[in-house]
């Protein structure tokens, strides 16, 4: 009688030890796919002077090391222009109104790699401007962490 | 979710076992070293799982402490959405478990514990990215030889099954686990023994068998 007793205890025993086990193996997941790194640069225009929002035509953006124009006879008030997760550096050429401005940008890479089902983000860091022909003091930048999140990265004045 | 159920879970458990134990007459000399491995990590491993690896555990009692060793090896291989990640590496947790069932004849064990762990590994990671303004390419990064420590809050139980053969659970709250930041720009991303880098703090759960090699007798201890 003892030994039935002491069998099913151990039955037992055996039955809810791997119950817990599931219960635990449950307390895994990968984290989610959270996008918040971007490859583009958020610039806003401003008057001269920063007190107002404006407006410009552009004949064209380009980038060096891509082909691609951007906003090619476009009115727009503010620009989203990529940058190059495989250097520290990026310059773009303004071509509007009959004038051509450069402006370059420094920045630092951090990848991330959150979960094997999503893709290794390329977070943008550390931004600042390394030369600009829009005069001293008329390119700032707002935010030098580049993420997704819709915030304006650097403003021109113009 | 799951973490605060599981947090509710064993705070109740704590809760209980508290008010129904007392403390039994105090003999620090050990009675029995006991020997076990994770089933839950040799099964993955069988089952051909992106994590190869295994992990031993000892324990060794003090009257109701029980100083407890667990040593691994972790070996992972993941396909990731635009690339691989690899990652190779041996850890070690050493701490302190306390049994709240001191008067258990079997000396099963209710326990709560902490351990400090360590690893060092190597880890690998391989990825491609479609760019449509610069143009595609492939990039690859390593880390070798590093090594990380963190914190473990540890609760489980230990069964006698049959003779010395003993299986238990731990369930384990792990924390700080460092910095995931290295020397060039890419962060750590999984630390062997612990889980991902970036995580704060992390559960952990080991369902484990192990072999009680006694040294002695004790009262209210069965060393068989």
């Amino acid at each position: 009688m003892t030994g039935v007793r002491s069998l099913g205890i151990k039955t037992w025993r055996l039955f809810w030890f791997p119950c817990l086990a599931v219960l635990g193996v449950q307390c895994f997941s990968y984290p989610d796919c959270v996008q918040d790194a971007t490859p583009e640069v958020n610039l806003a225009l401003k008057t001269a002077n920063g007190s107002a929002v404006r407006e410009v035509t552009f004949t064209r953006i380009t980038v060096a090391g891509s082909a691609e124009t951007f906003y090619a006879n476009q009115k727009v008030s503010s620009l989203q222009l990529p940058l190059n997760a495989n250097t520290r550096e990026v310059s773009y050429t303004f071509e509007y109104e009959g004038l051509v401005k450069n402006l370059t940008l420094f920045y630092t890479t951090e990848l991330q790699l959150i979960s094997p089902e999503c893709p290794v983000q390329t977070y943008f860091l550390d931004l600042a401007v390394v030369s600009s022909s829009f005069g001293d003091g008329q390119v700032l930048v707002l935010n030098p962490v580049v993420l997704n999140n819709g915030a304006v990265h650097v403003e021109i004045r113009l | 979710m799951w973490r605060y159920v599981c947090s509710c879970w064993l705070i109740a458990v704590a809760a209980h076992a508290q008010t129904t134990d007392s403390l039994a007459r105090k003999d620090f000399r050990p009675t029995g070293l006991r020997l076990g491995t994770d089933l839950i990590q040799l099964g993955k491993t069988m089952a051909g799982s992106s994590l190869q690896g295994f992990e031993l555990n000892a324990d060794i009692d003090f009257y109701r402490y029980y100083l407890a060793l667990d040593v691994g090896q972790w070996q992972r291989e993941h396909q990731t959405l635009d690339g691989t990640y690899g990652n190779n590496g041996q850890y070690f947790r050493l701490g302190v478990d306390v049994n709240f069932l001191t008067k258990d004849p079997e000396g099963n064990m209710f326990f709560m514990g902490f351990r400090y762990g360590r690893s060092r590994f190597d880890e690998n990671l391989r990825y491609t990215v479609t760019d449509t303004v610069f143009g595609d390419y492939t990039n690859e990064r390593s880390h070798v030889g590093l090594t990380r420590g963190w914190g473990e809050l540890v609760t489980g139980l230990r069964v006698k099954v049959w003779k010395g053969l003993w299986m238990g659970y731990t369930a384990r709250f792990k924390f700080a686990p460092g910095s995931s930041a290295t020397p060039d720009d890419w962060a750590v991303y999984e630390i062997p023994g612990y889980g991902i880098a970036e995580d704060k703090s992390y559960w952990g759960f080991n369902y484990q068998v192990f072999w009680r090699i006694p040294f002695r007798s004790a009262r209210g201890l069965n060393p068989k």
